[in-house]
C-alpha cells in the first residue's frame, strides 16, 4: 500500500509539473489566450480584485493625506518665518531705493554744479517748539570746510556753514533771520535780495529790494544771481508765496518759501571751491553780505 | 477543510502583494544612514504566496497534498497575477519540491534556519520563470531586463516570510482542530515536529 501511495504521489507531481509545462509554450506566446476555466475564474475574481484594489486605494490616500497634512503644517510654519524675513528685506531694500534715489540726485546735482562740492551727511536736525527745523548739523568727514561756505540739497540753497568744529559743522539756514542772498526771477530777471524771516512756526523769507516796476508773480522761482560770490549762478534759493504792491514807495513787498524742505533733508553738498567768475577762493574769516 | 483555508488565505495574500505597490511609496521615502531606500525599492514587490509554499514544503508530510495546494496557489496566482497562464502553477510546485528536498538535507526547524530557504526559493523561483520565459518567450531582451528584479523581489519576499511562516503555522493548527497536533511553535522559531503527527 505504501509502495503504491509513494508511486502515486511521485507521479501525481510529476504530473502537476508536465501538465503546467506542456501548455506553458503556448500561454507565454499568447498570454491573453486563456482557458475557459482560467477566464470563468478571472471573470468571478474581478469583482474582489476591485474591491481590493479600491481599498488599498483609499488607504494610500488617506495616508498619505495625514502625511500631506503634517507636511503642510511643518510648511506653513516654514513659509510664515519665510515671509517675515522677506517682509523684512523688501523693507530694507525699499529704504536702500530711496537713499539711493538721494544719492543720484546728490550726485546729479553735483555734477550740475560749475564748482568744486563735498557732501556731507545730516547728523542733527535742531527744531524749534513748532517743529521746524531751525538749524542743521553735518558731518563733512573732514573736509577743508570754511564758515560761511555755501551748503546746497537736492531742492536748492540750504544755508551757510555756520560754525566748524572738527569733522562737524552747523548750517545756517536759508529761512534764519542772519541769512541772505541776492537773487533773480528767472522769468523776468527781476532782482531782488532774499533774507531769512526767522518765523520758528514757518520756512518763509522776504525779498528785498525788488523795484515795485518789475513783474514778480506767485509761484515764481527764485534763483541766485551769483553776485556776492557765495552761492554759484542758477541755485534755487525760494518760491514766491505773496506779492504786495503799494501805490508808492519804490520797491514792492514779495514773501517766498524755501525751495528745500528742510526736514526731509539727509545730506548735502557744501561748495568749497571758487565760484567761477572773478569771485576768490572763500578764505576764513569770510563774512555773510 | 485544511486545503481550502489553505487555498482562501494564498488567495487574500495574493490579493495583499496585488496592491503593496501602492504602500511602497511611504517606505521608499525613508533614508537610512543617509541610503534612500527609494532605488533599492525598485521591483521589491514581495511574494506572499511562495513561503506558504516553502512552509508546505517543510512541514505538509503529504506529497499529494503538497503538490496539489502547491498548484492550486500557483493557479490562484496565475489567474490574479496577469502573467503567462501555468508558469506560477508550473514553478510554484518545483518550489515546493525543492523546499521538500532541502527540507529533508538541511535543519528547518527555526525560523534562522527557514529565511535563507525562503530567500533561495525566491531565487529559485525566479531563476526558473526568466529561464522559461527565455526558452518559450519571443522577446529575448526581457528575461535580462527582469534579472534586475531578482533580488529586490527576493529580499522583500524574505524579509515579510516570516510573518507568512507564522499565518501558516496558525492556519495548520486551525485546519487540524488544535495546537495539540500541529507543530509546537514552527512560526516562532522553536523547533517543531511536522504537521501529519
Amino acid at each position: 500500500m505504501g509502495f503504491y501511495r509513494r508511486y502515486r504521489d511521485v507521479f501525481l507531481v510529476i504530473l502537476l509539473l508536465a501538465v503546467p509545462f506542456f501548455f506553458l509554450r503556448a500561454s507565454i506566446r499568447n498570454p491573453e489566450d486563456l482557458n475557459v476555466i482560467d477566464r470563468n475564474l478571472m471573470r468571478v475574481m474581478a469583482p474582489v480584485q476591485f474591491l481590493a484594489a479600491a481599498s488599498a486605494r483609499r488607504l494610500s490616500q488617506s495616508f498619505s493625506d495625514y502625511v500631506y497634512l503634517v507636511d503642510v503644517r511643518r510648511d506653513n510654519n516654514r513659509l510664515s518665518r519665510e515671509v517675515q524675513r522677506l517682509r523684512h528685506d523688501v523693507r530694507q531694500l525699499a529704504q536702500l531705493k530711496a537713499e539711493n534715489d538721494r544719492l543720484r540726485g546728490l550726485l546729479g546735482l553735483k555734477e550740475s554744479l560749475p564748482v568744486e562740492t563735498v557732501s556731507a551727511a545730516i547728523t542733527t536736525k535742531t527744531p524749534t517748539e513748532f517743529f521746524r527745523v531751525a538749524q542743521l548739523a553735518i558731518d563733512h568727514g573732514g573736509a577743508r570746510v570754511l564758515q560761511n561756505m555755501p551748503v546746497i540739497g537736492p531742492g536748492g540753497a540750504v544755508g551757510l556753514i555756520r560754525t566748524v568744529s572738527g569733522d562737524s559743522a552747523t548750517v545756517q539756514l536759508v529761512a534764519d533771520a542772519g541769512f541772505g542772498v541776492d537773487v533773480v526771477v528767472p522769468r523776468t530777471r527781476a532782482r531782488g535780495f532774499v533774507r531769512g524771516v526767522g518765523d520758528e512756526s514757518k520756512y518763509t523769507v522776504k525779498v528785498e529790494y525788488v523795484r515795485r516796476s518789475d513783474e514778480v508773480e506767485v509761484g515764481d522761482l527764485l534763483v541766485t544771481s551769483g553776485v556776492g560770490c557765495r552761492f554759484p549762478e542758477g541755485i534755487a534759493v525760494a518760491k514766491v508765496v505773496q506779492v504786495v504792491k503799494r501805490d508808492f514807495g519804490s520797491y514792492q513787498t514779495v514773501i517766498a518759501e524755501p525751495t528745500v524742505d528742510f526736514s526731509r533733508l539727509d545730506s548735502v553738498l557744501i561748495v568749497v571751491g571758487a565760484v567761477p567768475g572773478d569771485c576768490p577762493r572763500l578764505s576764513q574769516g569770510a563774512r555773510n553780505p | 477543510m485544511k486545503s481550502t483555508a489553505y487555498l482562501l488565505v494564498g488567495l487574500v495574500l495574493i490579493l495583499l502583494q496585488g496592491v503593496v505597490f501602492r504602500f511602497l511609496p511611504w517606505v521608499s521615502g525613508i533614508s537610512i544612514l543617509g541610503v534612500e531606500l527609494r532605488p533599492l525599492l525598485t521591483g521589491a514587490t514581495p511574494n506572499l504566496v511562495l513561503p506558504m509554499v516553502v512552509y508546505l514544503g517543510i512541514h505538509e508530510e503529504s506529497m499529494a497534498r503538497g503538490a496539489l495546494l502547491s498548484f492550486g496557489l500557483g493557479w490562484e496566482l496565475d489567474v490574479l497575477g496577469g502573467g503567462p497562464a501555468f508558469i506560477h502553477r508550473f514553478t510554484l510546485v518545483a518550489v515546493w519540491w525543492l523546499s521538500k528536498i532541502a527540507s529533508a538535507k538541511v535543519s528547518t526547524q527555526s525560523v534562522v534556519m527557514r529565511l535563507p530557504l525562503a530567500f533561495a526559493a525566491s531565487l529559485a523561483e525566479s531563476a526558473i520563470i526568466l529561464t522559461l520565459l527565455a526558452i518559450f518567450g519571443q522577446d529575448s531582451k526581457r528575461p535580462l531586463e527582469l534579472s534586475a528584479l531578482l533580488l529586490p523581489r527576493a529580499i522583500s519576499t524574505t524579509l515579510l516570510a516570516p510573518l507568512v511562516f507564522d499565518l501558516s503555522h496558525r492556519l495548520a493548527i486551525f485546519a487540524w482542530g488544535g495546537p495539540g497536533r500541529a507543530p509546537a511553535s514552527a512560526g516562532s522559531g522553536a523547533s517543531g515536529t511536522t504537521l501529519s503527527r
